[in-house]
């Protein structure tokens, strides 16, 4: 059973580009459509829970499957078999990044490769905000931390805590008055 | 071997303010790597990024690898992607007992919604940093531009433009190489 976990995550690794989304769809093919070992709710559930809590997303979410499976070693051999494949990969691209770092095309290259991971995050970051705030007043809390941190030098780990009180604070009042308004 | 420790902790240490991942990491990969420590720069974290995003792993462990194999050769590499997942391995095995009633106490899912306000104000940030070092001439604005208008409006894959990018890096430099 170990081994199987290790061996699927392994594979899961393999297939994964970027953030962690296209794992969960894997899961979502294997475990939950061919196995029937997982139901959908259980693994939206493993998600959200995955990624709220602190560590990377998809750290929690293997950890989090295999814990549910086989206990501790079961959540281990999920993350080590997620991480061993991209692991090898990029030590063998290291090097030759090192090697090839200050050739002429391959710095040019880089040149324009750089100036598009900007806009990339940008254009996703975007799509965060629209799926982050629920209710109107999170644009301003949004606005609110935008003055603090840029322009007062307010330390993140203050926005963090504010944010989580902010948060609380506006979503329960609206849920209230949604179940008033009912 | 003190250098190992001092990668697998540093990278623990990112893994464990990390809420998501991604893209969410890049404020907390600019602050602990670049401000702190000065293990790697503004434009080196872009290129991560940008190589992580073409290749098989989630940016997480990518970073994490790239950054501990520059360091410590191989074992570098390892420790410090190890380093990432740890914290995962540790809060979920603390919390597996309660976990299911976590998921169920609804006010926590609210405090995150105004931690979100927050972590996308953090990436925002860093993008604006990133833009300053990346975007320095009117070639790589051109790019900035083109990419910024791709990936709004069309669905495409990372991968794509960072490909297209880096041939558009190399025309300039093909170009700029015959006017002089």
């Amino acid at each position: 059973m170990l081994k199987k976990l290790y061996c699927e995550f392994l594979r899961f690794g393999c297939f994964t580009f970027g953030g962690g989304w296209s794992i969960v769809a894997q899961m979502n093919e294997l475990y939950v459509k061919q196995e029937k070992i997982l139901t959908n709710e259980e693994l939206l559930d493993i998600t959200s829970i995955g990624r709220s809590l602190p560590g990377t997303m998809i750290g929690n979410i293997a950890m989090l499957f295999g814990y549910r499976m086989r206990g501790f070693f079961g959540g281990v051999a999920c993350v080590f078999g997620m991480i061993t494949a991209p692991m090898i990969v990029l030590i063998l691209i290291t090097t030759f990044y090192s090697m090839f770092q200050d050739n002429v095309w391959v710095a040019s290259a880089m040149k324009g490769v750089r100036a598009a991971v900007a806009p990339v995050i940008l254009s996703a970051l975007m799509a965060m905000l629209h799926s982050a705030f629920k209710f109107p007043p999170c644009y301003l809390v949004a606005l609110l931390m935008f003055g603090l941190y840029f322009f007062a030098g307010v330390s993140c780990v203050w926005l963090v805590i504010f944010g989580a009180i902010l948060g609380l604070v506006i979503c329960e009042y609206y849920e209230k008055k949604v179940k008033r308004d009912d | 071997m003190g250098k190992l420790f001092e990668l697998f902790f540093t990278f623990a240490r990112i893994g464990a303010v990390t809420f998501g991942g991604g893209y969410a990491m890049l404020p907390i990969l600019q602050y602990e790597l670049v401000r702190k420590r000065n293990w790697t720069t503004d434009e080196d974290l872009a290129d991560y990024f940008a190589i992580g995003q073409c290749t098989p792993g989630v940016i997480a462990v990518n970073v994490a690898t790239f950054i501990g194999r520059k360091r410590a050769g191989i074992f570098g590499g390892i420790f410090a992607t190890l380093g990432v997942v740890f914290p995962s391995l540790v809060i979920i095995s603390l919390l597996a007992g309660v976990i299911q009633i976590y998921a169920e106490i609804h006010w926590v899912k609210h405090a995150f919604a105004g931690i979100r306000a927050c972590v996308c104000v953090l990436i925002f940030n860093a993008v604006y940093k990133l833009w300053r070092k990346s975007v320095i001439d009117i070639y790589t604005l051109g790019i900035y531009l083109a990419i910024l208008a791709g990936s709004v409006f069309l669905n495409l894959s990372p991968v794509i433009f960072v490909l297209i990018s880096g041939i558009a890096g190399v025309i300039v430099n093909v170009w700029k190489v015959k006017k002089s």
